[in-house]
């Protein structure tokens, strides 16, 4: 599902190269669960960002389902992030002063789907979370669990191949945190390929794969 | 199928966006809407004012011209000449061949002197203008009772009047119908056949160019009569209606021309067409509109830069769920429409709230000054229009920026 080949990236601080993804190579398949390990600043969210198509690598080849991603329109980017990969944030990401259901439907407003069709599968995807009683509330009257089952709902609203999650649980305490880290779990037994940031090893233990990062490279 | 509604579902999007900052769009639709009414109100009364100098210029009939000697002709030798430049044999000769622009003419005649208008002890001080069967017609004067001149009225100097309407007061009791009744000018006795309509020139009185003349305080008699009176053949002017208002200066030459070639190394002759006025007109109110256009749209400008303010603000503030909205599946051009119709939407709203809020001061205008204000279609539609190319000007920018920026960068701003 996901190829990489040497892949690089690097931020500019005034004037200064600062590589941080330093010739990464990364295989996953259909169905996998990957941790993401490693310490803080060691480019984490940076690959993740980049297996996301929320940003491109500088250099390196990164296939996509077979796909080149690097080198493809904005606009197929784009298609790609509605209808290939579900993305779910360390802080939610929900957008405010919409409802939870709102927020679930949303990635099918751009998909095209129709109203009546956007709020069933939204529900689905509500219930499946087991957020459905929550559906009419809105992000600042949920708890952080909730927001982010809700985020992940919306994750999920447009059945993607890959579901990509930087730490989930970093903001969420440690009830909560497992209840998320559950779900997670059922979506992978039920097909899902995930790959998942982590700081805990316990999820890593749970993980078909963990792949340890530090400073930019494999360990 | 699919493209278009999502188009038309980021719209919806848009209306919430605004419906969730209410006060904030409103103030910015406040700042369209006073520069649309701004714009909307210059052009109505600029329109409307033209309509209410063109209905004075009416009351000459537009296509009115006017010929007559040239007293300021640089040869001293005709310039002593004492005389009009124009007599009763000329009239036929213009009447034929020589003018095919003209379509009728009237000779005009003013009295030598001033003499006594009366009806028994009732005095009048009417001015005496002798004129044909056509001068009316040509002159745009309609008669209240009564009848007009008849070609044999002329031919046979028969003593009969038209009067207008203060002389009709002056020298008649209210309850009395003027028709057929008596007057007596220089002792002499003329019968009263016909009222004129009463004719409003106050812009024209007021501005000078009637001579302080009171277009209602006058008497028009058979101008065969007027020359009997003062002893001669002698005709003061010609005054002509042209066959269309396009025609009226090359029917002024017309008649110009034939008299310059009739009397070369005599008289010079001058013309005055309505027609000119009318152009005169439109360049002065063009000149008035144009700056009170630049002044509105200065208004207009100022709610542009207000949308394109609220628009920056926007993006900056929501540049997160901008990024968010790219991580679901938005594309550039979904976040670039989304902001636009926001823009768009503030400005059309204040567009048409501007247009109501014109209509409503034109209508108080109107009802105040009795100045006519007229708010056309395509002023409607140009109000609209306008309005919907401030909020794509003004939201561009802002939007552009809003589309401009990758996932990763909207995402990590706090
Ligand atoms: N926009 C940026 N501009 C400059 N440097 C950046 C930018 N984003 C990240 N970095 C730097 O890149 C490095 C890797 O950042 P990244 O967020 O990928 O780390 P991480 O492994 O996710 O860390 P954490 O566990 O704290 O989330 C860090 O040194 C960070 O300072
Ligand atoms: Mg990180």
């Amino acid at each position: 599902m996901i190829q990489m080949q040497a892949i690089h990236k690097s931020y500019w601080r005034g004037g200064a190269e600062l590589p941080v993804i330093r010739g990464i190579d990364l295989n996953i398949s259909a169905g996998e669960f990957v941790a993401i390990m490693g310490p803080s600043g060691s480019g984490k969210s940076t690959l993740m960002n980049i297996i996301g198509c929320l940003d491109l690598a500088d250099r390196g080849e990164y296939r996509l389902n077979g796909e080149r991603v690097s080198g493809v329109q904005f606009s197929r980017l784009a298609e790609l992030r509605g209808q290939t990969i579900g993305f779910v944030f360390q802080s939610f990401n929900l957008i405010a002063n919409r409802s939870a259901l709102e927020n679930v439907a949303l990635p099918l407003l751009y998909q095209g789907v129709a109203r009546d069709e956007r709020l069933d599968l939204a529900t689905q995807a509500l219930q499946r979370v087991g957020m459905l009683d929550r559906a009419s509330h809105q992000p600042n009257q949920l708890s952080g669990g909730q927001q982010q089952r809700v985020a992940i709902a919306r994750a999920l609203v447009n059945r993607p191949s890959l579901l990509i999650a930087d730490e989930p649980t970093g903001a969420l305490d440690s009830r909560n945190g497992d209840q998320v880290l559950q779900l997670f779990n059922e979506l992978h037994n039920e097909g899902h390929t995930l790959v998942m940031v982590t700081h805990d090893p316990l999820i890593g233990e749970r993980a078909d794969r963990v792949i340890m990062l530090h400073d930019g490279v494999v360990i | 199928m699919n493209r278009l509604r999502v188009f038309i579902e980021l719209t919806g999007e848009a209306v919430i966006a605004l419906w969730q900052n209410r006060l904030r769009s409103l103030l910015s639709v406040l700042g369209i809407a006073i520069g649309i009414a701004a714009v909307m109100t210059v052009s109505a009364v600029s329109s409307g004012g033209k309509l209410f100098v063109l209905k004075e210029l009416e009351t000459f009939g537009l296509r009115s011209l006017w010929v007559f000697r040239d007293y300021q002709d640089k040869n001293p030798q005709s310039r002593i000449r004492d005389s009009s430049g124009i007599d009763s044999r000329d009239l036929s000769l213009l009447k034929g061949a020589c003018c095919p622009a003209v379509k009728r003419l009237s000779p005009v005649l003013l009295a030598a002197n001033r003499p006594i208008v009366q009806n028994g002890n009732r005095y009048s001080s009417a001015q005496l203008k002798g004129v044909d069967a056509n001068y009316t017609g040509i002159n745009n004067d309609r008669l209240t009772m009564g009848r007009g001149f008849r070609p044999a009225d002329i031919k046979g100097r028969r003593p009969v009047v038209l009067i207008g309407e203060t002389v009709s007061q002056d020298l008649y009791p209210q309850s009395e119908n003027p028709v057929d009744r008596d007057l007596r000018i220089g002792g002499r006795r003329y019968q009263v056949i016909g009222v004129l309509e009463y004719k409003s020139r106050d812009l024209l009185a007021s501005i000078g160019s009637e001579g302080g003349e009171d277009a209602n305080n006058r008497i028009l008699l058979p101008y065969t009569l007027v020359q009997q009176m003062n002893g001669n053949q002698q005709v003061s002017y010609l005054q002509a209606e042209a066959v269309s208002i396009a025609k009226a200066e090359q029917a002024a030459d017309q008649l110009r021309l034939t008299l310059q070639r009739r009397y070369r190394g005599s008289y010079q002759y001058t013309k005055i067409t309505l027609a000119s006025y009318l152009k005169t007109v439109d360049r002065i109110l063009g000149g008035i509109t144009a700056m009170g256009v630049v002044a509105a749209s200065t208004a207009l400008l100022v709610g542009g830069i207000g949308v394109a303010g609220i628009m920056s603000t926007a993006v900056v503030e929501r540049i997160r769920e901008i990024g968010v909205r790219m991580a679901i599946g938005a594309n550039r051009r979904h976040i670039l429409f989304q902001f636009l119709a926001e823009a768009v939407l503030i400005s059309l709203l204040g567009g048409i709230a501007g247009l109501l809020f014109g209509f409503l001061l034109g209508g108080s205008l109107d009802l105040l000054t009795g100045f006519p204000l007229m708010p056309t279609l395509s002023g409607v539609l140009t109000g609209l229009i306008v309005s919907v190319l401030v909020g794509l000007a003004s939201g561009y920018y802002p939007a552009r920026r809003a589309a401009g920026f990758l996932p990763v960068e909207a995402l990590r701003r706090e």
